[in-house]
């Protein structure tokens, strides 16, 4: 990392550099016994580290020994440093780095020499020879493909299908009323709990505080169930606050908020799209159903999301 | 005491040819500025970091493999978690100066990234990244972004609420990447979020 501080100077030559000359003269006792009491504190620090691993450890007082340690060791090198030692100032000149033209030639004989006229009359040949290279390194880049496999449209698609029962984190059966009003519980489609595109937010609204177009509300069981997926449309954290009073969503990853009653659109923050709605049915039982999948596609923004599924 | 030394620098000066080595060393020029050390800093938090994270290896699991955490951590008793978050609450409760060598291990990180930052800074301000030091200019750029890369893969590692929010925001980001982001999502996880790669991928990485 300090290289690229002292390049261009080689092994420094005494010699060859010009003292412009200026020497500090300090109090070098009292330095010495400075130096003397800095060490002692690391050397003390450093004993009381044995003691306290030894009679069972303590992780704070072990942090402050190892700094207390260090830094007395740090500040006698630096009193050494700067009150024991002469400083002097010394102007180095920066040696050429390039070979000149005279040995670019002398490179220049010896690969013709070596491997032949490369340059000029065989760059035919030499083109050829990147060529292979280039073909031989983007085959051997090949098995790079082999870490994954192909999205296809899984990122379209969740595990909710037409029917599917709504469950808990647990796996138990959801019913209607079962939340109550105001409350919200997340959710996954029967048999893949725990799924984490499939996750979803039941929220019971108040009745009529919805406002949402008819072909929507159709997947609104009692006008009061909704369904949300649960992942920020922007960056894909779970949505996991509600406020009921305001009926707005809102993901504590970059504080975007959606407004349930309508349509869960983002009026707050970097997210851009709303959350897609899960269509709910009843069935025969009084458990929530899926009527579907989610109609878009759930989750953070992907490059060809639009196109279709 | 002082023919012993004298013996010992005699020994390895015939076998290694030290005398004129160190000497070189010791006569080295530096420049009398405080912002040529920043670079130290940034070695030295390295040499931290290694000392530090191979003692962490030795302890950490990478697996995502469901296990009923038992430990001394009362709170967390007979909760559900990964294998790898289990090796790291081990480490942080049961292994004796195990949690001091992983606050050790991350605040040396913080102040390997910060350091070398500065340093870049420094060079940059004082027009030292110019020729004939440009390509060192470069490979410093690279080591920046090997450093975040290395720091990135190292919060993600002990796969608690944290490791888990950056990396799905991370995943979304890759998502977004035009034409290939979907692709390129799938490689890195081995299928769609959370996958189940993921974990053992970063550990060797992190450690590379």
């Amino acid at each position: 990392m300090t290289d690229s501080d002292q390049q261009g100077s080689e092994p420094v030559d005494v010699d060859r550099q010009t003292e412009v000359g200026r020497e500090h003269h300090g109090d070098r006792r009292k330095a010495e016994r400075r130096v003397g009491i800095a060490l002692a504190v690391a050397i003390l620090a450093g004993v009381g580290l044995f003691v306290v691993y030894f009679t069972g450890g303590q992780t704070q007082i072990e942090g402050l020994l190892f700094a207390v340690a260090f830094g007395a060791f740090g500040v006698a090198l630096g009193i050494w440093a700067n009150h024991l030692l002469d400083a002097r100032e010394v102007v180095e000149e920066r040696h050429e780095l390039s070979s000149g033209p005279a040995g670019r030639e002398a490179f220049e004989a010896a690969l013709t020499e070596e491997v032949g006229p490369v340059l000029g009359r065989r760059s035919m040949l030499l083109r050829l020879l990147a060529g292979a290279g280039g073909a031989l390194g983007l085959a051997l880049l090949l098995p790079v493909l082999s870490l994954g496999p192909a999205p296809g449209n899984t990122l379209k698609q969740t595990p909710w299908r037409r029917g599917s029962r709504v469950v808990d984190e647990e796996g138990e059966p959801v019913s209607l009323n079962q939340v109550p009003e105001d409350g919200f519980l997340t959710v996954f489609p029967e048999g893949h709990d725990g799924a984490a595109d499939a996750q979803t937010l039941l929220i019971h609204v108040r009745p009529g505080s919805l406002k949402l177009p008819p072909e929507k509300m159709a997947g609104v069981p009692e006008g009061t169930h909704v369904a949300y997926s649960k992942i920020c449309t922007h960056a894909g954290c779970p949505v996991g606050l509600y406020r009921a009073e305001s009926q707005t969503l809102i993901c504590p990853c970059h504080q975007s908020q959606f407004d349930v009653s309508d349509g869960a659109k983002p009026f707050f923050g970097p997210a851009a799209r709303p959350l897609p709605q899960l269509p709910l049915g009843v069935d025969e039982e009084g458990i929530l159903v899926a009527q579907g999948d989610f109609p878009e596609p759930v989750g953070p923004a992907f490059w060809d999301m639009n196109r279709g599924r | 005491m002082t023919t012993m030394m004298e013996r010992s620098f005699k020994y390895l000066d015939e076998r290694l040819g030290s005398a004129s080595l160190a000497r070189t060393a010791l006569r080295k020029v530096f420049p009398d500025h405080w912002s040529f050390l920043l670079g130290e800093i940034a070695l030295f938090a390295l040499v931290v970091l290694i000392f530090t994270g191979t003692f962490l290896t030795f302890f950490y699991n990478p697996s995502i493999q469901e296990v009923v955490y038992d430990g001394p951590y009362e709170p967390l008793r007979g909760a559900h978690v990964s294998a790898a978050y289990n090796s790291v609450l081990r480490l942080s409760f049961e292994v004796r100066a195990g949690l001091l060598m992983r606050q050790t291990h991350h605040w040396a990180a913080l102040v390997f990234v910060g350091a070398i930052a500065l340093h870049m800074a420094r060079i940059f301000f004082t027009g030292a990244f110019r020729k004939p030091r440009d390509i060192n200019w470069v490979v410093g750029v690279t080591l920046l972004i090997l450093a975040l890369a290395a720091g990135f893969t190292g919060y993600s590692l002990p796969d608690d609420l944290l490791s888990g929010s950056g990396l799905r925001i991370t995943d979304a980001i890759i998502l977004a990447i035009p034409f290939i982001g979907e692709r390129l999502s799938y490689l890195l996880l081995g299928g769609e979020w959370p996958g189940s790669d993921l974990i053992g991928r970063l550990y060797p990485v992190h450690i590379l």
